[in-house]
C-alpha cells in the first residue's frame, strides 16, 4: 500500500493483518517454510557438513547462544546501557522535533525559511557525522545520546511539519465556527490532527535512533549492544553474532510493533493508508 | 400512467435476453449470504436504447456487470445473441463510472486498447478506425495527451471512443456522467444521444438521475432495492431527435419524471400512484 | 502558543507570509539562493570570524572548500571516491535483479506475498546496521561488507514497493482490461506492469537514500578505503575540514543519485509527470 503525501514522497505502509480463518492457512504456511529452512540449514551444516560451523553456525547452535544470551547478566547491562541511551535520545528528539515541526509547519514565514534546510538535512546521511561525535564528544554516553537525537530527530519533524500543514483550512475554521481558538485549537484540533503523522516520523526516528546508537557503539565505547555484536564477530564467534543478531531484529521488530500500537490506540480514527511521510 | 413492458416491434429474436437472473455472494466479513438482484426478466432489441434507473445499491451495476461477463449469475441465465455469456467478449463494450483508463497511456493508444486486446491491429485501417473514433467524441488534437491531462468530460469522451471503435454491438455504460461535473453532463448526454442515434447501438445505460434516463431511453427499467429487482419497465414514447432543451417542456417529460420521482420514493408511495 | 498558532499557514494573512506565498517559483528561488548565501555568511563569521564555535567540530565554509582542495590535491580523494561508487553500484544492481522480480512475484502470487511479505518486513524494520559486523566476519575487510550492506539496505524498500504497486493496481482498470478482451499475460503486460511502475520508481528513490546510508555504516565501522574510511581517518587525525568536505560529496553522491532515478523514471514513464492541465 502505498500513499502519495503533500510532499510528493511516496511510502509504503505494511498492509494490517486481519486474522481470519482464510488467512490460517497462510500463517501456516509461513510456519512450515521458516520451519523447512532452518531444517535445511541445520542440514547443511551439521549433519551434511556442507559449510563449515564456523562460518555458518546451525539454528541449534544459534538457539544455545540465544538462550545463554538471556541468562548473561553481562548482557541485561548492555542491554540495558543501549536503550537507556536510544531513549534518552529519542525523547529529546520528539520533543525538539515535535515543537519544531508544529511551528514550522504552522508559520508560513519559518516554513518557508527553514524548510528547504530542514528538507536537505533529513536527506543527508548523517551516520557521516558518527566519527565527528566520536570525536567532540568523547566515548561515553553523551556521543550516543547526541547520536541517536540528531539521526531520529529530522524524521519527527518532517512529518510533524507534513501534518500541520496537512490540517485542512476547513478544520480550522470549523473549529474557529464553533468558537474554539487559541490553546483550544492547538489542543482539539491542530494536535490531533497531527499526532499520527508525528507518531509515524517517531517510528522512523526510532530506527535510525537505533542505527545511531549502535553505530557510535562500533565506533568507540566499551559497553552496549552493539559492542557485543561487534565483539563476538570480531572473535569469530558466528553462533553469539548471530544471536546478538536476532536480539536486535526482535528490539526493532517489538518498537515498531509498540508505535503502530500505539498510533492506532491514539487515532484510531485515522486510517493508516492516509498517513504520509518521507522514507 | 401508462406502464407498459410490451416487446417492441423488432424483427427475430431479442439482442439480450436475461432470465429469471439472481446474483448472491457471500460477504467474507459478517460471513453472511447478501443477494444482490433476483428475479430479473428483461429483453433488449437491436438499436435499443435502455436506461437503468435505480437508487445507489440497487443491484444496477452487478447486472450490467453479469450482461458485461465480468460477474457470473448465480441462477437463471443471460443470452447475447442466442448464446450465453460465459465472460467479456468483443461483441459489448462497457464505458465506466470512473472512466478507467490507462494512465500510462496516450488518449490514441488508450481509444486503441480494446483493438490491440482483440489483436486487430494487424489488418491496414486501424490507425484511421482508432482516429475516426477520437473526432467522433470531439478529442481530435489530444491525440498524444495523457489522461491526467485531461478533464473529467474529456477523459469519460476517450472512454466512450475506446467503447465504439471496436464496433461492438451492445454498448453497456455504467453512470458514465456520474463523475462529471454538472455543466459538462448535460452537454455529454446530448452529445451521447445524437452519437447513439448516428451509429444506432444497443445501449444498455446505468443511471441515477431520472431525466438522464428520460432523455436518453426507448425504455426506462426501473430498479428496486433490498433485493434488487425489475420493480417496472416503462417506454418513453418521447420523439427523437431529443436534446435537453427540447424535451424540457414537453408534458409527456414531465408525467414521466413525476412517475418515476414516486417510483423511486419507495414501496408504498409507488403502488399507490400507479393504481 | 496562541501566538504562533493565529499565524498559522491557513490563517496568516498579510505580513511576509503573505508575500512570500504570492511570489513566482523565479521569485521563491531567488529568496531561497539568498538565503543560502545569508546563511553560509553567518556560519563563517559565527565559527571563522569570532570564534563562537570551536572550528575543530564544525569548520566554517571557506575551511571545508580548503579541506577538498586538500582531498584532491593530496591523492586520496579519487581513489576513495572510486571504491565506494563501485562499492554502491554494484550492490544498488544486486538489490534490483533480485528485488524487482521477487517482488512482481510477491504481487501476482498470494501464498509468496503471504510467505516472503511477513520475512521481508520483519528483515526491513531492523536497521541494517545489525548485520554489518556479520557481513565483516565474512567477507573480510575490503569491499565485500560495504556490497553486502547496500545490497541488503536497497533490496527491501524496492521489492516491497513494487509487491504493493502489483497488489494495488486500481480494480477498474482491471475490469476495464478484461472486458475489451485481455487475456492473462496482456492483462500482466498492459495493465499489472505500466501501473507498478511508479512503484518502483518510488522504490528505487526510497533504496537510494538507504544504500547511501548503508554504504557508509559498512565503510565508517570497517573498511579501509572508501569514503567512510576517509571520513574516519580525516576525524581521527583532528582534520574535521577535510571529513565534513567529504561528507559533502556524499550528500551529493545520494543527491545526485536521486535525481538520475528522477530522470529515468521522467524518461521511462512520462505520464507520471504531474499534469500540464
Amino acid at each position: 500500500m502505498t500513499v502519495t503525501s503533500a510532499t510528493g514522497t511516496m511510502r509504503i505502509v505494511r498492509p494490517r493483518r486481519v486474522i481470519r480463518r482464510s488467512e490460517a492457512k497462510w500463517t501456516w504456511l509461513l510456519v512450515g517454510v521458516i520451519a523447512a529452512i532452518l531444517l535445511i540449514w541445520e542440514a547443511a551444516v551439521s549433519w551434511l557438513q556442507l559449510i563449515p560451523a564456523s562460518f555458518l553456525p546451525p539454528p541449534s547452535a544459534i538457539a544455545v547462544s540465544f538462550g545463554k544470551l538471556l541468562v548473561d547478566p553481562e548482557f541485561w547491562g548492555a542491554f540495558g546501557y543501549s536503550l537507556g541511551n536510544v531513549a534518552i535520545g529519542l525523547v529529546i528528539a520528539v520533543v525538539v522535533g515535535v515543537t519544531v515541526g508544529l511551528a514550522v509547519g504552522w508559520s508560513p514565514v519559518l516554513r518557508f525559511t527553514v524548510a528547504p534546510f530542514l528538507w536537505l538535512l533529513y536527506s543527508t546521511p548523517k551516520v557521516a557525522l558518527a566519527p565527528l561525535f566520536i570525536l567532540g564528544l568523547g566515548l561515553g554516553s553523551e556521543s550516543k545520546i547526541a547520536l541517536v537525537f540528531l539521526l531520529a530527530v529530522f524524521p519527527i519533524i518532517l512529518n510533524t511539519m507534513e501534518g500541520a500543514v496537512t490540517v485542512s483550512t476547513s478544520l480550522v475554521n470549523a473549529g474557529r465556527v464553533y468558537g474554539v481558538n487559541g490553546v483550544a485549537l492547538g489542543w482539539k484540533i491542530i494536535v490531533p490532527a497531527t499526532l499520527p503523522y508525528s507518531l509515524s516520523g517517531i517510528q522512523r526516528g526510532a530506527a535510525l535512533g537505533f542505527t545511531g546508537e549502535v553505530l557510535g557503539e562500533f565506533l568507540g565505547g566499551t559497553g552496549g549492544l552493539g559492542h557485543m555484536l561487534e565483539y563476538a564477530a570480531y572473535q569469530f564467534q558466528m553462533d553469539d553474532a548471530i544471536a546478538m543478531v536476532i536480539v536486535m531484529v526482535i528490539i526493532a521488530n517489538l518498537t515498531l510493533l509498540l508505535i503502530s500500537t500505539l498510533r492506532r490506540r491514539l487515532a484510531p480514527w485515522y486510517d493508516d493508508r492516509k498517513i504520509a511521510g518521507a522514507s | 400512467m401508462t406502464t407498459t413492458s410490451i416487446e417492441r416491434n423488432e424483427a427475430g429474436a431479442p439482442l439480450i435476453s436475461v432470465r429469471d437472473l439472481s446474483v448472491s455472494y457471500d460477504v467474507a466479513r459478517t460471513g453472511k449470504r447478501l443477494t444482490a438482484i433476483e428475479g430479473v426478466d428483461l429483453d433488449v432489441h437491436e438499436g435499443e436504447f435502455i436506461t437503468v434507473l435505480g437508487p445507489s445499491g440497487c443491484g444496477k451495476t452487478t447486472f450490467m456487470n453479469v450482461v458485461a461477463g465480468l460477474v457470473k449469475p448465480t441462477t437463471g441465465t443471460v443470452l447475447v445473441g442466442g448464446s450465453p455469456v460465459t465472460g467479456p467478449g468483443p461483441d459489448r463494450a462497457v464505458v465506466f463510472q470512473d472512466y478507467a483508463l490507462l494512465p500510462w497511456r496516450t488518449v490514441f493508444d488508450n481509444v486503441k486498447f480494446g483493438l490491440e486486446m482483440q489483436k486487430e491491429l494487424k489488418g491496414a485501417g486501424w490507425r484511421e478506425r482508432v482516429q475516426e473514433a477520437i473526432e467522433l467524441v470531439g478529442l481530435a488534437g489530444f491525440e498524444q495527451s495523457y489522461p491526467r491531462e485531461l478533464s473529467g468530460g474529456m477523459q469519460q469522451r476517450v472512454g466512450l471512443a475506446r467503447a465504439v471503435v471496436a464496433e461492438p454491438r451492445i454498448l453497456l455504460m455504467d453512470e458514465p456522467l456520474g463523475a462529471v461535473d454538472a455543466l459538462t453532463r448535460e452537454v455529454m448526454r446530448d452529445e451521447i444521444e445524437k452519437l447513439m442515434a448516428a451509429t444506432g447501438k444497443t445501449v444498455l445505460f446505468i443511471t441515477h438521475s431520472i431525466e438522464e434516463a428520460i432523455l436518453l431511453g426507448d425504455r426506462i427499467v426501473v430498479f428496486k432495492s433490498h433485493p434488487g429487482a425489475i420493480k417496472e419497465i416503462i417506454e418513453t414514447g418521447l420523439e427523437r431527435p431529443r436534446s435537453e432543451r427540447s424535451i424540457q417542456h414537453d408534458p409527456r417529460f414531465l408525467e414521466l419524471r413525476d412517475h418515476l420521482w414516486d417510483a423511486l420514493q419507495g414501496e408504498a408511495t409507488a403502488a399507490a400512484v400507479s393504481k | 502558543m496562541s501566538a504562533f498558532l493565529a499565524a498559522g499557514p491557513n490563517l496568516g494573512r498579510g505580513g511576509i507570509g503573505a508575500w512570500l506565498a504570492g511570489l513566482s517559483p523565479a521569485g521563491k528561488a531567488g529568496v531561497l539562493a539568498i538565503e543560502v548565501v545569508v546563511m553560509l555568511v553567518v556560519w563563517q563569521l559565527v565559527v571563522g570570524v569570532f570564534g563562537w564555535i570551536n572550528p575543530v567540530f564544525l569548520p566554517p565554509p571557506t575551511a571545508i572548500a580548503q579541506g577538498f582542495v586538500e582531498l584532491v590535491a593530496g591523492g586520496t580523494l579519487w581513489p576513495n571516491m572510486l571504491i565506494s561508487a563501485q562499492a554502491w553500484l554494484i550492490g544498488f544492481a544486486i538489490a534490483a535483479v533480485i528485488a524487482i522480480p521477487v517482488g512482481l512475484l510477491m504481487g501476482s502470487s498470494l501464498p509468496m506475498d503471504r510467505v516472503v511479505g511477513p520475512i521481508a518486513w520483519t528483515i526491513y524494520a531492523t536497521p541494517t546496521i545489525a548485520y554489518q559486523p556479520l557481513a565483516k566476519a565474512w567477507f573480510g575487510f575490503g569491499i565485500g561488507p560495504v556490497i553486502f550492506l547496500v545490497a541488503v539496505s536497497a533490496l527491501f524498500p524496492i521489492l516491497l514497493n513494487v509487491a504493493a504497486g502489483m497488489r494495488t493496481t486500481n480494480a477498474s482498470i482491471i475490469r476495464a482490461g478484461k472486458v475489451y478482451g485481455a487475456s492473462r499475460t496482456q492483462l500482466y503486460r498492459s495493465v499489472y506492469l505500466p501501473s507498478t511502475v511508479p512503484f518502483l520508481f518510488a522504490g528505487l528513490r526510497q533504496a537510494v537514500v538507504l544504500a547511501t546510508i548503508g554504504m557508509v555504516v559498512a565503510e565508517l565501522a570497517g573498511s579501509a578505503s572508501g569514503m567512510g574510511a576517509l571520513i574516519i581517518k580525516a576525524a581521527n587525525t583532528y582534520q574535521t575540514d577535510q571529513a565534513f568536505a567529504a561528507i559533502a560529496i556524499v550528500v551529493a553522491w545520494s543527491v545526485g543519485m536521486t535525481q538520475v532515478v528522477t530522470l529515468v523514471e521522467r524518461w521511462a514513464a512520462p505520464w507520471t509527470r504531474k499534469g500540464r492541465r
